[in-house]
């Protein structure tokens, strides 16, 4: 992979990204001017600088700014905004056919437009959430999603500007970068501001429905302390670093009531909770028949400029086996899902729960006079292809840096597309003196190997508990689970070559060690390169889809040969302690590519994009669409919050606005008793169970 | 527009305001225009910037854009598999047909299901990294024609790790797989392992011919 981390410094460096270059929007001819000045002077000095693969945050000289902060359609044209957030998919889980959920997958995208390259903006689920409502980068606790209801201690960077200060906007934890889980605190302080309170500041309605909101729960706390509190588990937020068990979130669903708070992002910031704002005009359970959705739908009066919908943990995918309804029984009404008839989880009922939804949205008046639906995921839990194992799309690189890239970063800086982020005060990158990898950063890094302070000793090696790298001084070993022991593979290789063929080999594998006949003593397993094989292929029968070989090397990474052919090898046991090559150049920084989906009379059905785009990308796409800056002017004067403020970050362009005209409004069409996909219409219009 | 025209010709006809033709319609044209200009003002400003549109205003509730496409792919297709093709599929993926040279059978894996205390300790954050969770596939077997064989050795779970694991396998109710199954009625199986969090795969095989991988997710949070 394409590292865009320098392996060289001086000194163990918290990785900054260097901000230069004027504001975005040049409205004259002498703005034009000091800008083109000036961002010839910053370039020049950022060339300098920075690190070749390292994202340069001044315009590019080739250059050309497009007018309405590249949006790709004239602001007010978008009247109505439905943002829907599922979770844990990765893009080739999900749009790439290996699930069978035919309606995100295709009927979805022949709607629309398929974003193919948009990501996630951190590991674990909150912090997306977070960043979706703020800007905010990710830290500790929202990755951790939360375990208590407690405060956030700590200020917004205002020192600087966005030119100087990469952190401006941003909120800085009382508790200091890379915290321990629980120092930061969850619910972010008045000072951080949120889409919502700028939607309030411009008089322009919004509204937040949640499945599941409310309901009786079974042998279990109560989800929520009700719409006055917007949706928390507790009415009352707890002091930082708070353990108490009134304090205590709760993360899980159960059989009644799939609600989980931590994918509401209302209750975790006090600006919105002393905005007066926790109320049934601006939270509702989904499916309500007095508030929610489909009654809101029936009138582009009673249908809210922005609508944010928060599936269950059942419907929004993260389940697998779904404790409650699935949505598989149907409908009775609009309103009243049916018993389900079974409890599959993850993208099936994911499926099932946007094949009611998104036809309700599509068929309303408001959607019909300039509506938006954007369609997402929280983020990428890992992409299914990490492991090789189930590498099956055409869309993908074979190499394992190609799998790790679709956990990766993304977005589009002046024009463009970059496999970055910016990392925020609190997850910051640290690297070391030679480059390595020493802190967990937005992405998590479960997936970094590293080994312990035994190992490293004597080396140049940096152990996981040296300073600098996550408190917790957890190892993060390769995929973050169990260490695997002993393997015995079948392998071939001739005598004399370093690369040895092995089918079960896994990038997680590298840094074991190898043994057996032909491998000289004090092997180790290099790069390991998996080539996808389609599991429709029948030579393949009888074994996984993919072929993979590893490059022989020692304990210096430095090349090896094999002394006889080979036709097995035994890898041992792989630990912090066996692990010398761990790999700390290759972390993976961002959510990892998930896809997104939009759909309006703005886009012609069936547009692709394949420009990066993340969630800081949508965030200040809803503000520029809803021109939230006339009244809130962000921390960039232009409307935009936190990072979604990034000087040269590109909004929906034209790339996904692709009918800037948009289509009539006219009444025809056809009535929503017959679903989109050319079913026919059952009783009541609304569907029943099919599986 | 129109309601501003029609109101002065309404008070005129009233006896109101008496004026001569020529001028009539001057101050007519000029209380238009006037009118017309108060409208876009009144509806360019003010009152709440997002609002009904009112080409707009007729369109009733119920009718899905006549530019959304119809799709043509069922969305609810029924998967077939053969040892010369076999299928990718997923645990939250639709039926899979799975046809063997000695009979066929309609098949699906639905899980990982895990105790609820082991999701409990996972969220107080008492459950390692490095813990196993006691986990449960579903297997169903269901309208089989002919001899679709059902052997425990034929299923294996590799974990996120690339560990090849053999759950045990026994019927729903727990008990031991017999030799062979009776047709007449969907046979569910009970798939068993300790298993890492993280994501993984089922493989169901013909002997040593993979039939169907199903892929998981194995998440405590």
């Amino acid at each position: 992979m394409s590292s865009l981390f320098g392996r060289s410094g001086s000194a163990a460096t918290i990785v900054r990204r260097r901000r230069g270059g004027p504001r975005f929007r040049i409205r004259s001819l002498a703005a034009l001017t000091v800008v083109a000045l000036t961002t010839a002077a910053v370039a020049a000095d950022a060339s300098a600088s920075t690190a070749p693969d390292q994202p340069t945050l001044t315009p590019p000289s080739y250059y050309v700014a497009p007018s309405n902060d590249g949006l790709g359609v004239s602001p007010g044209k978008i009247k109505h905004v439905w943002l829907i957030v599922l979770e844990n998919k990765a893009y080739d889980a999900s749009f790439t056919g290996l699930n069978n959920n035919n309606y995100l997958w295709q009927t979805l995208p022949s709607q629309g437009a398929l974003l193919e390259n948009y990501y996630g903006t951190g590991h674990s689920s909150q912090d997306n959430y977070i960043a979706l409502a703020s800007g905010q980068a990710p830290q500790t606790d929202t990755q951790d999603d939360c375990d208590d209801y407690d405060a956030l201690s700590g200020s917004v960077d205002n020192s600087g500007s966005l030119q100087t200060n990469p952190d401006y906007g941003q909120i800085v934890s009382a508790a200091g970068p890379e915290a321990q889980p629980n120092a930061n605190g969850c619910v972010y302080p008045s000072s951080v501001s949120t889409i919502f309170n700028q939607l309030d500041a411009n008089h322009i309605s919004w509204k937040l429905y949640a499945q599941d909101l409310g309901n009786p729960d079974t042998g279990d706390t109560p989800h929520d302390a009700g719409t006055q509190y917007c949706g928390a588990d507790e009415p009352t937020v707890g002091p930082t670093g708070s353990t108490a068990a009134q304090y205590a979130t709760h993360g899980s669903a159960n059989q009644t009531d799939q609600y989980v708070a931590y994918h509401n992002p209302l209750p975790f910031f006090a600006s919105i909770l002393n905005s007066g704002d926790c109320n049934s005009q601006h939270l509702a359970s989904l499916f309500s028949s007095t508030d929610g959705l489909y009654h809101d739908l029936q009138h582009e009066s009673t249908t809210p400029a922005f609508t944010e919908i928060v599936p269950n943990d059942c419907s929004d995918g993260h389940d697998a086996v779904c404790k409650g309804n699935n949505l598989s029984g149907g409908f009775s009404n609009p309103t009243t899902a049916n018993a389900p008839a079974n409890y599959n989880g993850g993208l099936y009922s994911a499926d099932l729960f946007l094949e009611h939804v998104i036809p309700e949205i599509e068929a309303s008046p408001a959607f019909r006079d300039g509506g938006m639906i954007d369609i997402t995921f929280d983020e990428a839990y890992p992409p299914f292809t990490f492991n090789n194992s189930f590498v099956n799309s055409s869309l993908l690189a074979p190499t394992a840096a190609g799998m790790l890239q679709t956990d990766n970063a993304g977005e589009t800086l002046w024009g463009r597309s970059l496999n970055w982020e910016p990392t925020g005060p609190n997850t910051p990158l640290v690297t070391s003196a030679t480059g390595q990898q020493l802190s967990a950063g937005p992405g998590y890094n479960k997936n970094l190997d590293r080994p312990d302070a035994t190992t490293a000793a004597g080396s140049s090696l940096v152990p996981c508990t040296s300073t600098g790298v996550p408190a917790d001084g957890q190892c993060f070993l390769g995929g973050g689970g169990t260490t695997p022991g002993p393997r015995t593979d079948t392998a071939t290789a001739a005598v004399g070559t370093n690369t040895v063929s092995d089918n079960s080999v896994e990038i997680t594998d590298e840094g074991r060690s190898v043994s057996g006949t032909g491998i000289p003593s004090g092997a180790f397993v290099g790069d390991v390169t998996n080539t996808p094989a389609t599991a429709t292929t029948g030579a393949l029968s009888g074994g996984f889809v993919d072929t993979g070989s590893f490059a022989l090397v020692d304990a210096n990474g430095n090349s090896l040969s094999t002394t006889a052919a080979v036709t097995s090898v035994t890898l041992g046991s792989q630990s912090a302690v066996t692990d010398p090559l761990y790999d700390a150049y290759d972390p993976t920084t961002g959510g990892g590519q998930t896809g997104d989906v939009v759909i309006s009379p703005y886009v012609k059905p069936g547009t692709v994009s394949t420009r990066y785009y993340n969630h800081y990308s949508t965030l200040r796409t809803i503000e520029d669409l809803l021109e939230v800056g006339r009244n809130s002017p962000g921390i960039d004067g232009e409307g935009h919050l936190g990072y979604a403020a990034q000087p040269g970050l590109a909004p929906f362009g034209a790339d996904v606005f692709t009918n800037p005209n948009g289509y009539p409004s006219d009444s025809s069409g056809y009535p929503i008793g017959w679903r989109a996909n050319g079913g026919a219409p059952s009783i009541h219009g609304w569907r029943h169970g099919r599986r | 527009m129109a309601v501003g025209s029609e109101s002065a010709g309404t008070f005129a006809h009233n006896g109101g305001w008496a004026f001569r033709p020529g001028l009539r319609r001057g101050v007519l044209a000029a209380i238009t225009v006037l009118a017309a200009a108060v409208a876009v003002v009144v509806l360019s400003s003010g009152g709440g910037r997002v609002r009904p549109h009112n080409a707009a205003a007729s369109l009733r509730y119920g009718q899905i854009p006549s530019w959304i496409p119809r799709q043509k792919q069922p969305s609810d297709s029924v998967v077939s598999a053969t040892i010369a093709k076999p299928v990718l599929a997923a645990v939250e993926g639709d039926t899979v047909l799975a046809r063997l040279p000695v009979g066929s059978a309609y098949v699906t894996a639905v899980g990982p299901s895990v105790p609820n205390w082991v999701q409990t300790y996972a969220h107080k954050n008492l459950w390692t990294a490095d813990s196993l969770a006691p986990s449960t596939f579903t297997f169903t077997v269901a309208d089989r024609k002919g001899a679709v064989p059902l052997r425990p050795a034929d299923f294996e779970i590799q974990t996120e790790e690339g560990q090849i694991v053999h759950p045990a396998v026994s019927l729903a109710d727990g008990k031991a797989l017999p030799a062979s199954v009776k047709l007449s009625r969907p046979v569910t199986l009970s798939l068993r392992a300790k298993l890492p969090e993280g994501e993984g795969a089922i493989r169901w095989a013909d002997g040593s011919r993979t039939l169907v991988i199903w892929m998981y997710s194995l998440e405590l949070d």
